[in-house]
């Protein structure tokens, strides 16, 4: 599995006990898609942009304004 | 807002700001998320694909099923569309009595700043489930002191008390009827008793659930290998027992969003968990607190030990100096600090709760506290002597040596 994970990147990660494997970095020209744009998404956004510069970022909201505090 | 002391627009993000920082922004609902194409399906016909995607979906205002809550002037407050109809409501209706049901921070300062709007002289009655209000933050004896100052301000204070019905005639409200039989006239209601977590898209796409919310790990990673989530509509979980918690608040959401991002540029950060410090300010008092009361560490199985002691923002002599409290919880058996909550007539010792939160996190006890050494200065702090950490573990300190 180990050597599995270092080949194709993948990395090995558990939720509530299972084990799932995935690639956890996100690469040059992949999309990142954020749905809602309150606490979590805005920054989220904003933090995306500023560390992964060559990403495409979308962010996907029902509100016409928000609030981001 | 509600108040009418900000208009919405002032308080909102130009989307500007992602434009400026080429981040696509599209105005839509997701109505679906198809994992196995990784596609994310829009109301308006779009279809968006995706290589990782986060949600964040927040929450939604929890209406207990009580007769009557679909009632004209019936409002919850949880966005700033809510405010807006709140305040419109009041500007065309100019209602004289105000009910608020549940008596936790928003609903405080909401009514706070109502009661205080020029030229009104609302009649406020404040409902609580719970035997005293903010109960999530303060103990009994701490909100005794918020309920007695609450009393001075005008409210009429209605704590243990259940609704069970509003009522109104030609479909506008009239009253709130509480199980104690008493009836409450009103002529608009508050509804602020929690939140409940947008979980559909979550669950119509197959992703594991725990008890309040989205199931993550601690990079926030959902059971999907190419979703994360974060905020109101994860199972959050406590930073002292690890277990699921319901705490919904914006603080930890922007951090989990940021660590999200962090996580996909490669960083492996794990979120600690939730310890729920929160702030709060009516009228004069500020309030604020972090980590577990007494009575949640005792519900949680602890033996905790709780210590108050009284300070002051300035030293004793500085014109303008005003008094605060603060009380710690600590665990008997390890004497870890486990909680903090203060009092304050300014602003300033509130902010104090952030040193509580990091004193938690250091896994910080009781003796550690007694020599926690603080910056003093005649205008901003109290005088060392009085400076209430170190004389809260102290008091705990003896309470501890007696009881060995």
């Amino acid at each position: 599995v180990f050597i599995n994970c270092k080949v194709f990147g993948l990395e090995i990660t558990t939720i509530n006990q299972h084990t799932i494997k995935r690639r956890t970095a996100m690469q040059k020209g992949e999309h990142l898609v954020i749905i809602g744009c309150g606490g979590v998404g805005g920054p989220a956004a904003m933090m995306s942009r500023k560390l992964m510069p060559d990403i495409k970022i979308t962010v996907i909201r029902e509100e016409k304004r928000f609030i981001v505090r | 807002v509600v108040a009418g002391l900000a208009p919405g627009s002032a308080i909102v993000n130009p989307d500007k700001m992602f434009n400026d920082n080429n981040i696509e922004m599209i105005l839509d609902r997701a109505d679906s998320i198809d994992p196995q194409k990784k596609e994310v399906n829009l109301s308006g016909g779009k279809t968006i694909a995706y290589d990782k995607l986060i949600l964040g979906m927040g929450s939604k205002p929890f209406i207990p099923p009580i007769e009557g809550v679909d009632l004209e002037g019936v409002f919850s407050l949880r966005s700033l569309s809510d405010a807006e109809k709140i305040h419109d409501f009041m500007e065309n209706s100019n209602p004289a009595k105000l009910v608020f049901v549940g008596a936790g921070f928003i609903s405080l300062e909401v009514a706070a700043l109502l009661k205080e709007m020029k030229g009104k002289n609302f009649e406020i009655d404040i409902i609580e489930l719970m035997q005293h209000p903010l109960p999530l933050m303060l103990d009994p004896e701490m909100s005794e002191t918020v309920s007695n100052y609450l009393k001075d301000k005008g409210f009429r204070m209605h704590m243990g008390q259940k609704v069970t019905k509003i009522s109104g005639q030609q479909g506008r409200v009239e009253a709130v009827e509480l199980e104690s039989g008493q009836t409450i006239a009103a002529d608009m209601v508050f509804m602020n008793v929690g939140s409940r977590p947008s979980l559909e898209l979550g669950k119509n796409m197959g992703l594991e659930m725990g008890q309040f919310g989205i199931k993550v790990n601690e990079f926030l990673e959902t059971s999907n290998p190419d979703i994360l989530a974060g905020g109101d509509c994860i199972d959050n979980y406590h930073y002292i027992t690890k277990k699921p918690v319901a705490t919904q608040l914006r603080g930890p959401a922007v951090i989990q969003g940021r660590l999200m991002a962090k996580r996909l540029a490669g960083f492996k950060i794990p979120f600690p968990g939730l310890l729920g410090n929160s702030a709060v300010k009516i009228f004069d008092k500020y309030v604020a607190a972090t980590g577990f009361t007494e009575t949640q560490a005792r519900k949680e199985g602890f033996d905790p030990v709780g210590a108050a002691a009284e300070s002051r923002s300035k030293h004793r002599m500085i014109p303008g100096v005003k008094p605060w409290t603060l009380k710690l919880v600590f665990d008997k058996a390890t004497h870890k600090l486990l909680g903090g909550q203060i009092l304050s007539d300014t602003a300033a010792p509130a902010k104090e709760i952030d040193t509580i939160n990091a004193l938690i996190t250091g896994g910080k006890t009781i003796s550690e506290l007694t020599t926690l050494m603080c910056a003093g200065n005649p205008d901003c702090s109290s005088e060392p002597s009085a400076e209430p950490i170190t004389l809260a573990a102290e008091q705990a300190l003896q309470k501890v040596s007696k009881k060995a």
